[in-house]
């Protein structure tokens, strides 16, 4: 009885130690944030002042409610029209046994080794001739398109594993059409995958600065990502970190407090996928 | 009578189609296109056949971006599976503080790479950055290494940040995995006098499979892909040391003004992504054993 209680500690103890080494340089950086920025000392100091000086200041330069406002705006739209746009076609291509649906299922998934790096110049261009180049529109449109290969290969593979035929065929007989049977049915069946798209997907959308970068030059359009890479060229000198520090954090909020209330959806959301494909 | 019912099938597709086609697929191709060109990005253009393929060899950019590219991937699909699969085995043992260590393992997860990249800048920083820091508390500020800026150590500390952000997301998914497996077979094997490490590699493992090649592949995919933190923390230098695939399309695109060569590298970067995954996923579905 005694040795698994030892055995328990120990590796709680192994464990406790890789966390402290991994979340080191957050440790530092959230206590860096909360002192003023003539404040000299090493950082290696955890928490020898605390003033909101320098969260004042990001705050400010960030403009962060509308910074704040367009990430929610882009992030937002984006998981909305991915959810329908996904689940109609991950649903469709899970229930066509033909080979056309065969063939778009490999063609959706071939999308996921293509990267926006590779074609930025004619999707600009396809971007400017719609007239949407410098508008929310443009980044929400490449938002979903670059997740859906994703979120229909785990689609279709949830619903052909979770989601009973026989369900649908009893739907049909009661003379329910396709639509019906989709939003009756097949959603309710569906809502733990639906949550993995949310989660594996809208957290990169939120974090992305790439497409942004491309569309939304506008100072007054800048989302939280695209604010922080403005910072950039700040780096180089020391006495501003206590501020890079703070705006870090504040750009990272929205998110850990998400992730506070809705912990369990996130580590269920993630495996889903993943687990179950 | 199914027909009919299924027609309405291929209409739910096409929203997902029009955008996939006319915002992902159309844009690569016109890009392949201009890998045949000597198009600057804007203006007119030629059609220069093989010439920017034959630049990119003997210029030795191909050859750069493709050891890079295998290296950070090496490193983040072989060292971030084996750390991953590890910690999810000692995670799914019976401990009291499981919760609290699954919730905080995901947390680097949710920072946006640009903050990731701003606190490793901070990390990595010379003079005043955490490890010279350290090195500094033990009175050897001058040994402390300037990973970003040495030719020899800047890929990997870019890998190194990649991985640290994408460690907990892995392992969680590997946890999953290891406690979906049936506690019957596992303990039909303790019965059968398995040795821990039998059991690890002869029951858990091939059981696990599926989970294993799903993080592979979006580990390599994401690896050929890489571009974030070399494009914020080294911008591909010192030199070109650590200039990935798709930063080295972007440099040549942007920077240099070569659409035409940029799109060339791009295209056999493709090719190249769609071979090699091609045979990880027959590798892997090979192996797969029906839990």
């Amino acid at each position: 009885m005694k040795k698994p209680v030892r055995n328990e500690i120990i590796i709680s103890i192994f464990i406790t130690i890789f966390f402290i080494i991994m979340l080191s340089p957050l440790l530092i950086a959230l206590s860096g944030s909360f002192r003023s920025p003539d404040n000299n000392t090493s950082f290696l100091q955890l928490f020898n002042q605390f003033s909101l000086e320098s969260y004042k200041e990001a705050f400010n330069d960030m403009h962060y409610f509308r910074s704040l406002k367009n990430s929610v705006i882009t992030t937002f739209s984006s998981v909305v029209i991915l959810l329908v746009v996904a689940s109609l076609a991950g649903y469709a291509l899970a229930r066509l046994k033909t080979k056309l649906g065969a063939f778009l299922q490999i063609f959706f998934l071939a999308g996921m080794m293509i990267s926006a790096q590779m074609s930025i110049i004619p999707i600009y261009s396809i971007m400017r001739s719609l007239k949407i180049n410098n508008s929310y529109i443009a980044p929400i449109v490449m938002y979903v398109t670059i997740s859906i290969p994703f979120s229909i290969f785990v689609y279709t593979n949830f619903v052909k594993s979770g989601v009973p035929i026989e369900l649908e065929e009893a739907a049909r007989i009661d003379g329910a059409g396709r639509m019906q049977i989709f939003r009756k049915v097949v959603i309710p069946l569906t809502k733990p995958v639906l949550s993995s798209i949310i989660i594996t997907q809208g957290v990169p959308i939120w974090n992305d600065f790439f497409l942004s970068m491309l569309f939304l030059s506008s100072s007054t359009k800048k989302t939280l990502p695209l604010v922080m890479l403005s910072f950039m060229g700040d780096m180089q000198k020391p006495t501003q970190w206590t501020m890079l520090f703070a705006a870090c954090f504040l750009s990272a909020l929205p998110m850990l407090i998400i992730y506070a209330f809705l912990q369990k959806q996130f580590v269920g959301g993630l495996t889903a996928g993943a687990v179950k494909g | 009578m199914k027909q009919k019912l299924n027609r309405p099938l291929y209409f739910f597709i096409i929203p997902a189609l029009v955008l996939y086609v006319v915002f992902w697929v159309a844009p690569v191709l016109m890009s392949f296109y201009y890998g045949f060109t000597d198009w600057s990005g804007v203006g007119d253009y030629n059609f220069v056949g093989l010439d920017n393929f034959k630049f990119l060899l003997q210029d030795g950019t191909l050859f750069n971006a493709l050891k890079n590219t295998g290296i950070y991937t090496g490193f983040t699909v072989v060292f971030g599976n084996v750390l991953a699969l590890f910690l999810a085995s000692i995670l799914n043992k019976k401990l009291k503080m499981k919760g609290v260590f699954r919730t905080v393992f995901y947390i680097p997860a949710l920072f946006s790479t640009v903050v990731v990249a701003f606190i490793w800048s901070y990390v990595y920083a010379p003079y005043y950055g955490m490890i010279y820091s350290i090195f500094d508390l033990f009175g050897a500020g001058d040994a402390a290494p300037n990973l970003l800026g040495s030719t020899s150590t800047a890929l990997i500390a870019c890998a190194v940040v990649e991985q640290w952000k994408n460690c907990g997301t892995m392992t969680l998914i590997y946890l999953a995995g290891l406690q979906n497996l049936p506690d019957e077979v596992l303990e039909s094997a303790k019965i059968d006098g398995c040795k821990w490490y039998q059991e690890f590699f002869k029951v858990k493992l091939p059981m696990i499979a599926n989970t294993i090649s799903v993080n592979v592949m979006l580990g390599l995919i994401n690896g050929f892909k890489s571009f974030d933190y070399v494009f914020t923390l080294t911008g591909g230098g010192p030199g070109d040391s650590s200039s990935t695939l798709m930063h080295s399309v972007y440099k040549l695109a942007f920077v240099e003004y070569q659409y035409g060569t940029a799109e060339a590298l791009a295209a056999a970067a493709f090719v190249l992504i769609l071979v090699i995954s091609c045979i990880v996923l027959f590798f892997f579905k090979k192996r797969e054993v029906e839990v």
